[in-house]
């Protein structure tokens, strides 16, 4: 199993689809985005926690508290308006670019092997 | 939000709080949850928490960097918020490392005082305008004798440029005469000026009370009894009361009513001068009589170079008019030069170019402890950096930091300024025009703001670029290089050549002082006491004078202790003179052009025994001198080899430049005097008997033997007032305090300049000590593995020593370099010492090479005590 290591902007991405379903509080997020990679992506908090304040000051998420499921206090985050258009936008040009190397991973004419 | 009695200090504080307490609590549940998920798996509470606790890494960092995070949301932190928050930091980093702190607010503290002291004088004394209006159309208006030596102005020559020269607007004449003020207690002697009724209109001044002369109190012969007083007397001796104004002075037995005082810095052109009188300029006077200083207004927009046209093609035709002055010529000279002269710009320029170099070199010493810490704290900027933080915001950091050492320095060198001022003053109190009104003030206090301002950039700038040349990662690479050394080693070396130009600047001051000071000036200062005796005509006329003083000279040589007592009517370097001219008899004088410019004096007999002086040929006066029959004269050493080379001078006739061409008998011959300027050839002198010319203003001059000079001093007022009762003594003082006047500009240069040398020697030492230490200190391991291999200490310190003075020969030479150049600027104010003088280099130099050697010896040393097997455990220093 291999786990690979986030960048920045890619956890950005992540996070903002994490909660496209609903509100969800850090460890939640953290948690999803193992399980739906099949514990490939693992998000280390010390790069989750500051990811989410910064996208909280870019204004994409809004931050409540609430109970938990575990009926614990909880920091619950959720996407604004401007959130989901920065999800829209950013999915689009991560589409883009996955098919983009995918065609030239596959396409490209085989050298020596 | 925070109650409006809240400080915005305390409302960051807790909003800050607010944010960590926030993203505390949501660690918290982060940690809670995945410590549920553990139980659910079967694992007891407790070790769940703490595995979760572990999972979870460094809390502080990880809230330190999300409340970071999240400070766009924090509408209150404001750029002000963010300086502040900086502001605290450096502190905290500063006070952590107290001797650090010291040291930079030290340095700088010494610099920046140094420049804000020198700004001031500056400005004082050179860059404030003069008070006056348009001060570029005033000009001082002298005569130039055929030899080109500069002379005053007759009377009667005044009137006539008075009346006919065009391109002057207004022109004055002062005269300073002594006077005895009758105050009560006891008469006063104090010098009158006697003006023309136009001096003011001349500067361009108005009177700060009452009024200026008028045209018919100034009429030729006739001048009113009417006075000004100086702003300074009207202050220190009437206490600024308006009434003085219609009250009476008396002075020489006569009533002045006094109409007015004088502007306030009136003193920058007349001195100290109380009272000032109409001169009422008398054309009938000799016209070769040369004693008034003139000074005035050019017409607009005509210039200096037209009006010296103008004026001396006017003196040409009066002196063929009145046959006098022939061959004479004038010249006009700015006002500016006259008031604050060559040497003393040229002194302030070079004072402040000095602080300015001093204030480099502190900025180079505190740049470079900057870039050392920030060296030993690779690490934590490394860190910082790899947690989000901008580099902007790590050069911000940095130069906060510098910038509150900066401004603590400035704060500290301010109040070193406010020291230095005043003594700086006392120092050059004696010569240096204009120096009394240096003060740290606003202007000044400017100044010492964008001292500030630079001092910040100069030093937070290399620690800065340090960081520039850096990626994230490579500091964790650790010792395998230091970017910053080079820059530190520049900086060093910089410091290194910078104290050569300060040296040499000192050594080349401090040669031609010693060489001014070890003039021999003629006579003997020491064991001398001297005082003014002012014996107006009023008073006494010049026969009761002639009688008078001699017996008041031998009243005083019966005092005990005392050896020889003399009198001349020229104080030593006094700065005045009188002058003449004469020719020898043998060669028939019948022009102008026969006769040479000469200085008199005319003395009573022991006056040269009371100097100290030699009679090389002939004889001194006796009583009976210059009571009739032949005129004997008594000439300096100089006249003596002009007139008749090498021949005996003595029974030698010469003629006098009076309108009768008096003859008169040389009976003695002296070694020459230099008490007019001490740096120049001695001016031919005459010495005539005091019975024959007994001139108003006499100053004596008393010797003594082994006795309390105090106690003699004492015992000369009682002894006058018992021979002439209300005659009055002027101060009673030294001669030696006349020479030390004397030498004061030179000796002001170079007290300070020297000053600012040593600190730098002593900058530079520190630096280069400091970098050196620094150096070994990280080649521990290495020197621990080389001795542990069998080298041996000596080549090891030889090593490291050499390959520092190495490193130093570029700043070495540039520093060479830049003193080289800079030290022919010094020219003007050297005496009897060349700027490139082979010995002052030599001396620098070595100086400079061998603190540097000391420098960089001693830390290397003290490396070599450290046991080989610790050093190659600090390996991870």
């Amino acid at each position: 199993m291999t786990r690979l290591d986030l960048l920045q902007g890619t956890l950005d991405l992540l996070i903002l689809r994490s909660l496209s379903g609903g509100k969800r509080h850090g460890y939640q997020i953290a948690r999803a985005i193992k399980s739906s990679s099949k514990d490939v992506l693992h998000v280390e908090e010390g790069a989750l926690y500051p990811a989410l304040h910064r996208i909280e000051a870019k204004g994409w998420i809004e931050a409540s508290w609430g109970l938990s499921e575990n009926n614990r206090r909880a920091k619950f985050y959720a996407l604004t308006t401007s959130g989901r258009e920065a999800l829209e936008s950013q999915a689009k040009t991560w589409d883009e670019y996955v098919r983009a190397v995918s065609r030239v991973m596959t396409q490209m004419p085989g050298d020596a092997s | 939000m925070t109650g409006p009695h809240h400080s915005p200090l305390d409302a960051t504080r807790s909003a800050k709080s607010r944010d960590e307490r926030e993203v505390q609590a949501e660690f918290d549940a982060h940690v809670a949850h995945r410590a549920d998920e553990l139980v659910a798996q079967g694992i007891a509470r407790p070790e769940a928490e703490q595995q979760a606790k572990r999972e979870f890494g460094d809390v502080e960092r990880l809230r330190a960097e999300s409340v970071e995070a999240r400070r766009p949301l924090r509408k209150r932190a404001s750029a002000w918020d963010l300086i502040l928050q900086d502001l605290r930091f450096a502190a905290r980093q500063l006070l952590r490392r107290p001797a650090f702190a010291a040291t930079a607010l030290l340095t700088l503290s010494l610099g920046i005082g140094a420049t804000v002291t020198i700004v001031s004088l500056v400005r004082a004394v050179v860059l404030e305008p003069l008070p006056f209006v348009e001060p570029d159309r005033v000009v001082v208006a002298g005569m130039l004798t055929p030899e080109r030596s500069r002379f005053s102005v007759s009377e009667g020559v005044f009137t006539d440029w008075e009346r006919e020269v065009e391109s002057f607007e207004s022109i004055a004449g002062v005269v300073y005469r002594g006077g005895t003020l009758q105050s009560p207690g006891q008469p006063r002697s104090i010098a009158v000026g006697r003006v023309s009724h136009r001096l003011l209109d001349v500067l361009g001044m108005q009177p700060a009370l009452g009024r200026t002369f008028r045209a018919e109190e100034d009429r030729p012969g006739q001048p009113a009894f009417v006075a000004m007083l100086s702003w300074n007397a009207w202050h220190n001796d009437f206490g600024a009361d308006p009434t003085v104004i219609g009250s009476e002075l008396e002075i020489d037995g006569d009533r002045f009513e006094v109409v007015g005082i004088m502007p306030e810095h009136l003193d920058q052109w007349t001195g100290d001068t109380p009272v000032f009188a109409p001169m009422g300029p008398d054309p009938t006077l000799d016209r070769e009589d040369h004693y008034l200083d003139v000074i005035a207004r050019l017409a607009p927009g005509t210039t200096i170079e037209v009006a010296d046209t103008e004026l001396k093609a006017v003196q040409d035709r009066i002196s063929v008019i009145h046959n006098a002055d022939i061959g004479w010529t004038t010249q006009l000279y700015p006002i500016r030069g006259e008031i604050i002269g060559e040497t003393v710009e040229r002194g302030g320029w070079v004072l402040l170019a000095s602080a300015a170099v001093l204030l480099l070199m502190a900025c180079a010493n505190v740049s470079n402890l900057l870039m050392v810490r920030a060296t030993t704290r690779e690490a934590e900027m490394a860190v910082r950096m790899a947690i989000g933080a901008s580099r902007g915001r790590l050069s911000r950091q940095l130069f906060v930091e510098s910038g509150s050492l900066a401004i603590g320095g400035g704060l500290l060198g301010v109040l070193l300024a406010y020291t230095a001022v005043p003594v700086v003053q006392a120092l050059g109190a004696a010569r240096i025009p204009r120096v009394t009104e240096a003060a740290v003030d606003p202007p000044t206090l400017a100044a010492g703001l964008i001292t500030v301002g630079l001092v910040t950039v100069v030093c937070g700038l290399a620690p800065v670029l340090q960081l520039r040349g850096r990626g994230t990662a490579s500091p964790l690479r650790r010792g395998a290089s230091d970017p910053g050394r080079r820059a530190r080693t520049v900086l060093v070396s910089a410091q290194v050549g910078l104290t050569v130009v300060l040296l040499a600047g000192t050594g080349l001051l401090f040669r031609s002082f010693v060489a001014l000071t070890s003039v021999d000036p003629g006579f003997e200062p020491e064991g001398t006491l001297a005082f003014s005796v002012n014996m107006p005509d009023e008073s006494w006329d010049w026969r009761q004078r002639a009688v008078l003083l001699p017996e008041i000279l031998d009243a005083l040589e019966g005092l005990p202790g005392v050896t020889a007592v003399g009198a001349t009517p020229v104080a030593p370097f006094s700065g005045g003179g009188l002058a003449n001219f004469i020719a020898s008899e043998d060669r028939m004088p019948d022009r102008q052009a026969d006769f040479t410019p000469i200085h008199w004096r005319t003395v009573t007999p022991g006056f040269f025994e009371s100097m100290g002086m030699a009679i090389r040929a002939g004889r001194d006066f006796r009583a009976e001198d210059g009571t009739g029959g032949e005129r004997p004269v008594i000439i300096g050493r100089n006249l003596a080899e002009e007139m008749w080379g090498e021949a005996d001078p003595i029974g030698r006739t010469l003629v006098w430049g009076d309108p009768d061409g008096s003859r008169l008998t040389v009976i003695g011959m002296v070694d020459d005097l230099r008490d007019v300027r001490l740096g120049e050839i001695p001016p031919m002198i005459v010495y005539r008997p005091y019975r024959e010319l007994a001139w108003a203003t006499m100053t004596a001059v008393v010797r003594y033997q082994g006795e309390d000079p105090s106690a003699i001093a004492a015992g000369i007022r009682p002894r006058v007032a018992e021979i002439a009762p209300g005659l009055p003594v002027g101060e009673i003082a030294s001669l030696e305090q006349n020479v030390s006047r004397a030498v004061a500009e030179p000796r002001f240069n170079l007290v300070i300049l020297g000053g600012f040398a040593v600190t730098g020697l002593l900058l530079a030492l520190v630096g280069l000590y400091g970098l050196t230490a620094f150096d070994v200190r990280r080649r521990v391991p290495e020197i621990g593995i080389r001795l542990s291999l069998g080298a041996d200490h000596g080549s090891i310190i030889q090593g490291i020593v050499r390959r520092r003075i190495w490193t130093m020969g570029p700043g070495l030479i540039a520093g060479i370099a830049i003193a080289w150049f800079a030290s022919s600027r010094l020219e003007a104010l050297l005496y009897g010492v060349e700027p490139n003088d082979p010995l002052t280099w030599s001396v620098v130099i070595a100086l400079v090479v061998a603190t540097s050697l000391v420098a960089t010896y001693l830390p290397a040393r003290s490396a070599m005590l450290v046991e080989p097997s610790r050093a190659l455990q600090t390996e991870d220093g």
